[in-house]
């Protein structure tokens, strides 16, 4: 109640101070807005990435054999390791430690037929627990690979979306034969469209066709493994896991299993701890460019307040005469300041949560990911504005606070 | 000491430390008045003077020596207590007014209220009711610099009267006034004397002075003996 005339004054007061209460609100307005946005884009941007990353399977190793480098009892280096489907799917049973391995057998670049339409695409050779590794799921209607399907070597085939569009348009495929060097294979499901920015070898997910590895021996005669995909139970044991992979397989091939260049390995739990801390440096750089944005905003609004402290002395003066307090002076340039920047933040919040909408419904380059108004980013920056509000209008209030009231009256009471 | 005296000084100096020299404002001041007169404290420029009245209204303390109002000390007050005292029990009047610049006559006859914690309704009412006394009931929503020197002054007065203090200061209430307006200012802290209050009048000029019932001089920082 008593502080609410303390502002009509303040306006009053601020009409003298135009250009420089638009500078500071303009100060205020632009950090609240950085802070705000980039802090957002970063969410979004980081949502984005990591979901795109997701794509190709969390926490999986995928393995390519190579060559010995060590000579092991009597044999040379550079003999080439050659993987059979058996020899990957005893590494399950050795090391219970695995959620799962599976083995893939490759064709690059094959026709593919259906009608009069065609296509050519990678054919991989794997086994069911592949889909879950590598988060390859079936749009509703289709299925993965089963059990079955691998004892019975079935021609049957799981497409990319891609190639389902390329091949059908779109019509039904899920049920179709579609045919690959002659031989037919019906389609048994469709993958679910995803966010992809990683992938090996093979290509995007969306591109790519598997069949049963024992159909593809069978009928395209592929035997050697060209590479392994495998997950730890537990990710903390993933280098363990690893290690242990190695001696199984030296066993097997006959190889010491401290050459580790037998195998090259690609572990995506690295690149996705990549990602996070690149993003949570990227997020803290730009809100720290938000946050220094804000506290020039802060420092103009200081500066007003200053100014009007020192441009009110014997109207300081006089309130402290008729009986003003410490407390009522400093709460009044307190308040002040505060309702200054609470100005700009609003102002700021309403910007960005504008420009969010807009990025939100317009479309943007996927990349950049959807700018979030997450509460905890408006959160922070209120928190922030109310922070830089207090540091602004402490200081000046605490010197209005403590003039001497005789000497701002002007001696002698003139 | 006599119970009737109402504001007392005792042994009052004031010192302004002023670079490397002191000035010695108030030399040692012994002053008793009592609750209801009209005094007139009459002295030449740089006496010491305002200094006097400042003390007396609580605005300033002594360098040394003893100041009691109403039979309280108030040199053991803090200074909110001291803010307190000035808010309800004083009003100042200044040769210069002393109004704010970006206020309506009414928002400054407000301004005690406000610290006095007063609702907003109520300090409407209240300070229009003292501008209508002091003639001004037809400029409440004029800013200062859209009124005369004396009715800028009657606005300061009002002021100062609108949390009904009993004790006025004024320093030097018309020097900045023409002689007709000067003259009905000092009618109207006639009759406010005349209701009641205690009125302390500083000036320099003796003719002034002579309107009042007791004249204290001072010179140098001392009071001169009557
Ligand atoms: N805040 C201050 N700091 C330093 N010196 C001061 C201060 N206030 C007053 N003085 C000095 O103290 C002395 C007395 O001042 P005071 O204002 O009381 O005189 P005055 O009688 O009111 O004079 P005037 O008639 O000119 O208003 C003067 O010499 C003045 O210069
Ligand atoms: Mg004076």
């Amino acid at each position: 109640m008593r502080l609410l005339p303390s502002l009509v004054l303040f306006a009053r007061d601020l009409r003298t101070q135009k250009l420089r209460t638009f500078f500071a609100l303009l100060g205020i307005t632009w950090g609240t807005a950085a802070v705000v946005l980039l802090l957002a884009f970063g969410v979004g941007l980081r949502r984005f990435q990591s979901r795109r990353l997701h794509g190709v399977g969390d926490g999986i190793v995928v393995a390519w054999p190579l060559k010995t480098s060590l000579p092991f009892e009597g044999l040379p280096k550079g003999r080439p390791i050659r993987l059979r489907v058996d020899d990957v799917l005893k590494l399950a049973s050795e090391i219970p430690e695995l959620e799962a391995v599976c083995p893939e057998l490759s064709l690059w670049d094959q026709p593919m037929v259906y009608g009069g339409r065609n296509d050519r695409a990678y054919v991989g050779g794997v086994y069911p627990c592949f889909g879950n590794l590598r988060y390859i799921y079936p749009q509703s209607g289709g299925r993965f690979l089963n059990e079955k399907d691998i004892e019975q070597r079935q021609r049957v085939i799981f497409i990319g979306d891609g190639i389902k569009k390329e091949l059908f348009g779109d019509g039904e495929a899920v049920g179709e034969t579609v045919f690959i060097r002659g031989t037919g294979f019906i389609v048994i499901g469709v993958l679910q469209p995803k966010l992809q920015s990683s992938s090996y070898g093979s290509g995007p997910d969306d591109r790519i066709a598997y069949i049963p590895a024992s159909t593809m021996t069978s009928v395209f005669g592929q035997r050697d493994v060209n590479n392994f995909v495998y997950r730890a139970k537990d990710p903390r044991q993933q280098a363990f896991v690893t290690r242990r992979v190695y001696q199984v397989l030296a066993r097997i091939c006959g190889f010491d299993p401290a050459d580790t260049e037998t195998l090259f390995l690609w572990d995506a739990s690295e690149t996705n701890k990549f990602i996070f801390y690149f993003f949570l440096g990227f997020n803290t750089l730009l809100g720290l460019c938000g946050v220094f944005t804000l506290l020039v905003g802060g420092i103009a609004v200081a500066n007003i307040m200053y100014l009007l402290v020192g441009q009110k002395t014997s109207e300081i003066g006089i309130q402290i005469a008729v009986g003003a307090k410490r407390r009522h002076i400093l709460t009044q340039f307190l308040l002040q300041a505060l309702v200054l920047v609470a100005a700009g933040g609003v102002a700021g919040l309403l910007i960005s949560w504008g420009l969010t909408y807009i990025l939100g419904v317009v479309p943007v380059p996927e990349e950049l990911g959807v700018p979030e108004m997450s509460p905890i980013v408006c959160l922070v920056t209120v928190v922030l504005l109310g922070g830089i509000g207090l540091l602004a209008g402490y200081f000046p209030a605490r010197r209005a606070a403590s003039l001497d009231p005789v000497r701002s009256l002007g001696f002698g009471g003139l | 000491m006599d119970d009737n005296q109402f504001m007392v000084l005792r042994d009052v100096t004031k010192v302004y430390p002023m670079g490397d020299t002191d000035v010695q404002a108030l030399r040692g001041v012994n002053l008793q008045i009592r609750a209801g007169e009209f005094v007139a404290i009459l002295g030449p420029s740089g006496s010491g003077k305002s200094t006097i009245m400042h003390i007396l209204g609580c605005l300033d303390t002594p360098t040394s020596g003893t100041y009691h109002l109403d039979g309280v000390g108030i040199q053991g007050l803090d200074p909110n207590e001291l803010a307190e005292i000035r808010n309800s029990r004083i009003g100042f009047v200044f040769q210069s007014f002393h109004l704010l610049p970006r206020a309506t006559a009414c928002e400054n006859v407000e301004l005690p209220l406000v610290f006095a914690g007063v609702n907003a309704a109520d300090r409407r009412t209240m300070a229009e009711r003292v501008l209508e006394q002091v003639g001004l009931g037809h400029r409440m929503r004029h800013l200062p610099n859209e009124l005369s020197g004396g009715e800028r002054q009657r606005v300061a007065i009002a002021r100062s009267l609108v949390n009904g203090p009993s004790i006025l200061l004024a320093d030097e209430p018309t020097g900045n006034l023409d002689s007709r307006s000067g003259a009905e200012i000092l009618a109207l802290f006639e009759q406010l004397h005349a209701e009641g209050r205690t009125v302390i009048l500083v000036t320099h000029d003796e003719s002034i002075a002579q309107r009042t019932q007791r004249v204290i001089s001072i010179f140098d920082g001392k009071i001169q003996p009557d």
